[in-house]
């Protein structure tokens, strides 16, 4: 119970960085406003009460950019990683069930996808298809699925011959009813660690792609983009790099947190005990 | 004990083919015209049908593949579209720099490793072990091309002790390496940590401590040999990391290695040259990852005693 406690902290650490996070940026939104228009006239602007952290070389309002590519961060990572999660677990759980053929072709896709660093493969995928949202989320898809497929896999494994499942499928329950109801709720925990890990990895991966140019459009500002963008004042304006590094940091360490508590806790609840 | 070589060498090259296929399909799978996309905007009819001819893109598919299979297994892997010299020569090239790189960022962040792991793992409830937690929970969170700015700001924009980039004497090497030593070091100091952690825990160190040997010895005599088999393994997951973090590090330092190659070459859209390189990156890795597979009955006799898989 000692470790859950740990784990609660951090847990709860992860969860006031983001609303931290949320609130400065909501507060600063509602009394500042925001636009992404750019204004070239005022371009590496020092702060003022018009733009609270002064403006980019573009001109552009840097707060409201770094609302902006947090948002777009947040949303593509939780896309991607639901995306993931979901495709990885089917495909886990298909592998398990089935064996046989099925299981090897999944597998060794499996296999060979995490026989590569992530970036290695989204970066390759990336470079031939070019920068976009949906080229992004597909290259992060395609080297995210696996890792959940392995867990999901090894899980089902160990539980598809105990009592419980052999008693459901003597009431001839479908493999559906099987999945969803005695399956699923026995991996949600281990599933939910791994996946809020993701988010985290997959909100680092997205920003070094963006960061490369390799990312999301990059006429969009999204934060590895604008640190890139950053580059070229580093000596007049370090800040450019300093805002949008600070808000990737804090993102990335919280749900870096939520995972470690969720994870520690995870392991000591009900689910442990009763299995 | 055969079979283990034998299991590891058919699942390198089974990957390496597939790899070199994906590679290969990824740029027929280009949307649209991939030569329209390689000469990038308004190509005139004559360049197209010239570059279609010379990529042997005119041809059946099946074709294609197996001119790209025969000449990849002679290590021909093309010409530039933006130079025209040969893929394998700039990578030959470039490599070398890389290798360097990774090589120092390896051995500093062990240097970083080690100790903080060590000083960690020995004296529990101190503030060693905070402070190496610490590192490690910041170096996780820390985006590695942040940090290298972030180094870039303190040493070279305030203090103006070291370049900002490019390549040259050894104080070029300084902030690269030490930027993917950082990075790198966060997770193997944590490995490490859990590592000898718990083989501490283990009756034999409780007699060797009866014994009344001291911490260094404990450490060199009985623990090191035990968990060196999960710090290999780690380091050798490592070496993944150092791969794609040598391509952001690169990038950032101007450093001549491949990641700048490879990003150079996306920028100018010399998918020849893209081809190569990521196929070098998968050919190198999967290498590594082999030889460190089989290095494993070296370091440790009960696997090679066949006790331990």
């Amino acid at each position: 119970m000692a470790a859950c406690n740990k784990g609660k902290q951090h847990f709860w650490l992860g969860v006031s960085l983001l609303v931290i996070l949320a609130g400065a940026m909501a507060s600063i939104a509602l009394f500042n406003g925001t636009s992404l228009r750019l204004d070239i006239q005022q371009r590496l602007q020092g702060p003022s009460p018009g733009h609270l952290f002064g403006t980019d070389a573009l001109g552009r309002d840097i707060f409201s950019c770094l609302l902006f590519g947090t948002l777009v961060s947040l949303a593509i990572a939780l896309l991607a990683v639901l995306i993931s999660v979901v495709s990885g677990s089917l495909l886990g759980f298909a592998a398990a069930w089935q064996g046989g053929l099925v299981n090897t072709c999944i597998m060794r896709g499996a296999d060979f996808i995490l026989a590569f660093p992530g970036i290695l493969l989204s970066l390759a995928l990336m470079a031939f298809w070019g920068p976009g949202i949906s080229n992004l989320i597909l290259a992060l898809v395609f080297s995210g699925w696996a890792s959940y497929a392995r867990l999901v896999r090894g899980e089902v494994l160990k539980i598809k011959d105990r009592e419980f499942i052999q008693a459901a499928r003597g009431f001839n329950a479908s493999v559906r009813h099987i999945a969803v109801n005695h399956i699923a709720p026995l991996l949600f925990p281990l599933l939910l660690t791994q996946a809020v890990m993701g988010i985290a990895g997959v909100i680092l991966l997205e920003s070094s792609l963006s960061f490369l140019g390799l990312g999301l459009d990059p006429r969009l500002p999204s934060l590895g983009q604008m640190i890139d963008a950053g580059r070229g004042h580093i000596f007049v304006k370090p800040a450019l790099i300093l805002l949008p590094g600070g808000c990737l940091v804090i993102l990335i360490a919280a749900f870096l947190f939520l995972a470690d508590g969720i994870g520690t806790c995870a392991g000591s609840g009900h689910f442990a005990k009763s299995s | 004990m055969n079979f283990f070589y034998l299991k590891k060498a058919v699942a390198f090259i089974v990957f390496l083919w597939t790899a070199g296929s994906m590679i290969f399909f990824l740029v027929h799978a280009i949307p649209g015209d991939p030569v329209v996309a390689m000469l990038g905007k308004m190509p005139s009819a004559e360049d197209v049908r010239r570059l279609t001819r010379s990529l042997k893109l005119d041809r059946p598919l099946a074709e294609q593949y197996a001119h790209f299979i025969k000449k990849t297994i002679t290590m021909d892997l093309g010409e530039s579209l933006v130079d025209r010299k040969p893929v394998a020569d700039a990578i030959m090239n470039y490599f070398p720099n890389t290798v360097i790189l990774a090589f120092s960022a390896m051995i500093l962040s062990l240097l970083i490793a080690f100790p903080l792991a060590l000083m960690a793992a020995f004296k529990k409830n101190s503030c060693w072990n905070i402070l190496s937690m610490g590192f490690s929970a910041f170096g996780l969170a820390m985006p590695s091309f942040l940090l290298g700015l972030l180094l870039i700001i303190l040493f070279s924009v305030q203090l103006k002790l070291l370049p900002v980039s490019g390549s040259g004497g050894p104080e070029f090497l300084i902030l690269p390496a030490l930027t993917l030593a950082i990075s790198l070091s966060a997770f193997l100091t944590r490995t490490i940590y859990t590592t000898v952690a718990n083989e501490l825990r283990q009756p034999y160190v409780l007699l060797a401590r009866a014994k009344g040997l001291s911490d260094v010895r404990i450490f060199f005599q009985h623990i090191l040999k035990n968990a060196l088999i999960p710090i290999t393994i780690i380091i050798g997951l490592q070496l993944g990391a150092l791969l794609s973090g040598t391509i952001v590090i690169e990038n950032i330092f101007s450093w001549p290695g491949i990641g700048t190659l490879l990003i150079t070459a996306v920028r100018q859209r010399d998918f020849p040259m893209i081809q190569g390189v990521t196929l070098f990156m998968a050919f190198f890795y999967l290498l590594l990852n082999l030889l460190i597979d089989m290095s494993y009955p070296f370091i440790d006799p009960r696997i090679r005693h066949g006790r331990l898989q």
